[in-house]
């Protein structure tokens, strides 16, 4: 057992191991390092998961038998939070391996799939999602990609788009219709585990608005999947793809929420330093107070969140509250974004080298989008509050 | 569960019975013809909340309160916006707490007056000068605009003295609330003239008296206009699923779903902000002034756009007289108007934000 998880027993010993390795493994130059190199940022990330392995940190919250140490929710928040101090990499490529998959597995899958797979993704598996499909964007249950069974096998044809990180994944959770002729659409679908090694899988990168390549589209020509990698029975895909999307309006959001809260801080602190212009204008600095207000709300909204898994409400409004992060966190980081790039006039505009990765003004607006329109637009997530929460008439 | 689960369990165990008279007392009819001068609703809602001990909800239970704290405040107050409820709750509940803090052992017996329900005070409804005067002792001129009651028996309000320096004053008038005609007619303002004649209470080494005053009117504001915005988008929600129009609910158009799910977006952001204000002033926390300037800009502004949506969402009907939509839309504002602007509060914020950070410390740690 590592110096840090030997300290689980007491979190504030926990947290101050934690805080120490950070100080001495997290490269202060990385995020220079990897300025406009998608390679280098996919090879940082990979040495940066391995090293929390050493220490025992890649799954720590997971189920000890599925490679993880048990560890509890208020261990992972101290995780989250000072890997959000140290401005330790952000790990998106793992993302559905870390987030997708396991909330997925563990509620949804067999012995088989969860023993075969988690314990891989310490070891650095990468996961994508193969849900969106050219026609079926917000209308997700419209997804046409075909899985008929033949045997012991199910044949897949189709096409899936916007798969993050596709070009680097080892497998794919997927979505297919095994019968075209439910009475609802919701019906047909099923949930498997795609090897992208499998024969018939073609990815091909796709350019996003900012300039790098994150996702891919990715085709499906009679690649066969073994009947034993479905997850959940058949025609019940659906039901199980909710799991999956709900997953990242917990930790994953809390992490980006506390990322922002450190980004903010140190924004503000550098202008304070700088004497920057935006201070003196009555209205940007006015603005910047309302946004300062709105993500600390933002971040005691999350915490409301983890804790009600601990005490899970039945209430309308309770209910609501994950549908209202992804919809207010998105916007808000837009709208930092917008501010940001508004502060930082003509030379906020440049777009060399050091200005076209994270933390750059333009680029961070330009990402924005990932999360207004990722995970479902934020017009369906209106719906979604709409229909399910206050119960408006479809 | 944890003590501070524990603790926010029984406060909403406590704005649930809060609620639940409120909803029996303060009807939208009774609200609706208090404004026409036809009842005497505040004063009977009053007594109750005396008898009830809502009047002392915050305070130590050494004054005679509950010991509640600012978090027992919040939520009197929230319930009591939630329901409309007039008088002089957010003036006088805002003086107890602040005399508790600040005024003193001698004025004790001032706090067990007001949780009695024997004495309601008038605050400073804006933040703008007053050409009171102290001399000799005695206090001359006309009050500033005043937020309180028709019967005040205690007025709170900056004086100058013949230096000029700026002390704090408890007055008990002479003469009456010179009421002004409000817009929101849930809650009363007006003016005093001061003969000299009066028994003057003066603060001395009150350091921070205006600030801490200023909270107290600010975090009651911001929680009447949480309470006021829930209460009138989910009144907004229940009219969207029962009119009709083309043969559907007008709540089954999309347009308008989203403006409603708009609306709860903008209450759950404000009702976090409101909690992190409420919970560092309880803490006694630093930077406690930037929060409750946040929580008042936020929550009050966040009030005025959705009481302003909610009547424009019930179209013809949300514009007359009869419905609720403008009695919510005129509370709104007037609670954006009390107190600092604010512009004003985002500049105090911005000053004591960059004060905090200047001193190498961070206004955002979340203990859970």
């Amino acid at each position: 057992m590592s110096a840090i998880l030997s300290q689980k027993g007491d979190l504030a010993a926990f947290r101050s191991a934690m805080r120490e390795w950070l100080g001495r493994v997290v490269p202060s130059d990385w995020r220079e390092n990897v300025a406009g190199d998608d390679d280098a940022l996919v090879d940082l990330q990979r040495w940066w998961l391995a090293e929390r392995a050493k220490v025992g940190l890649a799954t720590a919250h997971w189920p000890i038998e599925y490679g993880g140490e048990g560890l509890e929710q208020a261990h992972q928040i101290i995780i989250a939070e000072e890997f959000a101090r140290a401005d330790a990499p952000p790990l998106r490529l793992f993302n559905v391996s870390m987030t997708h998959l396991p909330s997925t597995l563990i509620a949804w899958g067999s012995d088989y799939q969860k023993k075969r797979y988690l314990p891989g993704v310490a070891q650095g598996t990468v996961w994508c999602q193969g849900f969106s499909e050219p026609n079926a964007g917000s209308d997700l249950a419209a997804l046409r990609t075909r899985a008929v069974r033949d045997g012991e096998d199910y044949v897949i044809n189709g096409q899936k788009i916007w798969s993050s990180h596709s070009p680097h994944a080892d497998y794919c959770i997927l979505l297919a219709r095994t019968d075209p002729d439910a009475p609802r659409k919701q019906a047909g679908i099923s949930f498997f585990l795609l090897d992208m090694r499998s024969p018939g899988v073609e990815v091909r990168p796709i350019r996003q608005a900012t300039g790098s390549s994150e996702f891919a589209e990715v085709f499906l020509t009679d690649v066969r999947i073994n009947a034993i990698e479905r997850v959940g029975e058949e025609n019940q895909g659906w039901t199980v793809a909710q799991t999956t999307l709900t997953s990242e309006r917990g930790l994953y959001a809390f992490e980006i929420a506390e990322r922002q809260r450190h980004w903010i801080e140190r924004f503000h602190c550098r202008a304070l330093q700088d004497d920057a212009d935006w201070l003196k204008d009555d209205a940007l600095r006015r603005e910047f107070m309302g946004l300062f207000a709105e993500a600390q709300a933002g971040r005691r909204l999350l915490r409301k969140l983890l804790r009600q898994h601990d005490a899970p409400s039945t209430d309308r409004r309770s209910a609501m509250r994950s549908l209202f992060i992804k919809l207010t966190a998105s916007q808000l980081g837009q709208r930092i974004a917008d501010f940001t790039v508004r502060a930082s006039g003509l030379d906020g505009q440049r777009g060399d080298k050091s200005r076209i990765s994270p933390g750059a003004p333009m680029f961070d607006f330009m990402n924005s989008f990932t999360f207004t329109i990722g995970g479902g637009t934020n017009d369906i997530i209106r719906n979604l509050i709409a229909e399910r929460g206050l119960e408006l008439p479809k | 569960m944890n003590g501070s689960d524990s603790f926010a369990a029984e406060l909403a165990a406590l704005g649930e019975s809060i609620s639940d008279v409120l909803s029996a007392v303060s009807t939208r009819r009774a609200v609706h013809e208090y404004g026409g001068g036809r009842n005497q609703h505040d004063k009977e809602l009053w007594r109750q909340a005396a008898e009830l001990g809502w009047l002392g909800i915050g305070l130590p239970e050494a004054l005679g309160g509950l010991g509640l704290g600012q978090a027992g405040l919040d939520v009197l107050h929230r319930a009591l916006g939630r329901w409309l409820a007039p008088g002089p709750f957010i003036a006088t509940l805002s003086a107890a707490q602040w005399i508790s803090d600040v005024a003193g052992d001698e004025h004790g017996a001032l706090v067990a007056r007001i949780v009695a329900g024997d004495l309601t005070v008038a605050v400073p409804a804006g933040n703008g000068q007053n050409d009171l005067a102290l001399i000799d002792g005695r206090i001359r001129g006309t009050s500033p605009v005043l937020l309180g009651a028709d019967d005040i028996g205690l007025v709170i309000t900056p004086v100058a003295d013949e230096e000029g320096g700026i002390l704090w004053a408890l007055v008990e008038p002479h003469t009456g609330f010179n009421i002004l005609k409000m817009w929101d007619e849930t809650r009363h303002a007006g003016t005093i003239e001061f003969d000299g004649s009066e028994t003057v209470s003066i603060l001395r080494r009150a350091e921070g008296a205006g600030q801490l005053l200023s909270r107290q009117i600010a975090l009651a504001l911001a929680g009447d206009s949480m309470g006021g915005a829930e209460a009138i988008s989910d009144q907004t929600v229940e009219y969207l699923k029962t009119r009709v129009q083309f043969d559907r609910p007008v709540g089954s158009f999309q347009a308008v779903k989203h403006r409603a799910a708009d609306l709860f977006a903008l209450i759950a952001t404000n009702e976090c902000l409101l909690d992190q204000a409420v919970e560092t002033a309880d803490e006694r926390a630093a930077h406690a002034d930037m929060w409750s300037s946040l929580a008042k800009a936020g929550c009050t502004d966040a009030y005025v756009s959705i009481a302003t949506d909610c009547l424009e969402l019930h179209g013809g009907i949300g514009f007359t007289w009869e419905y609720d939509a403008h009695l919510f839309l005129r509370r709104a504002r007037f609670n954006q108007a009390l107190g600092r602007s604010s512009r004003e509060e985002y500049d105090i914020a911005a000053a004591r934000l960059a004060d905090v950070t200047y001193s190498g410390l961070s206004t955002t740690e979340l203990a859970r």
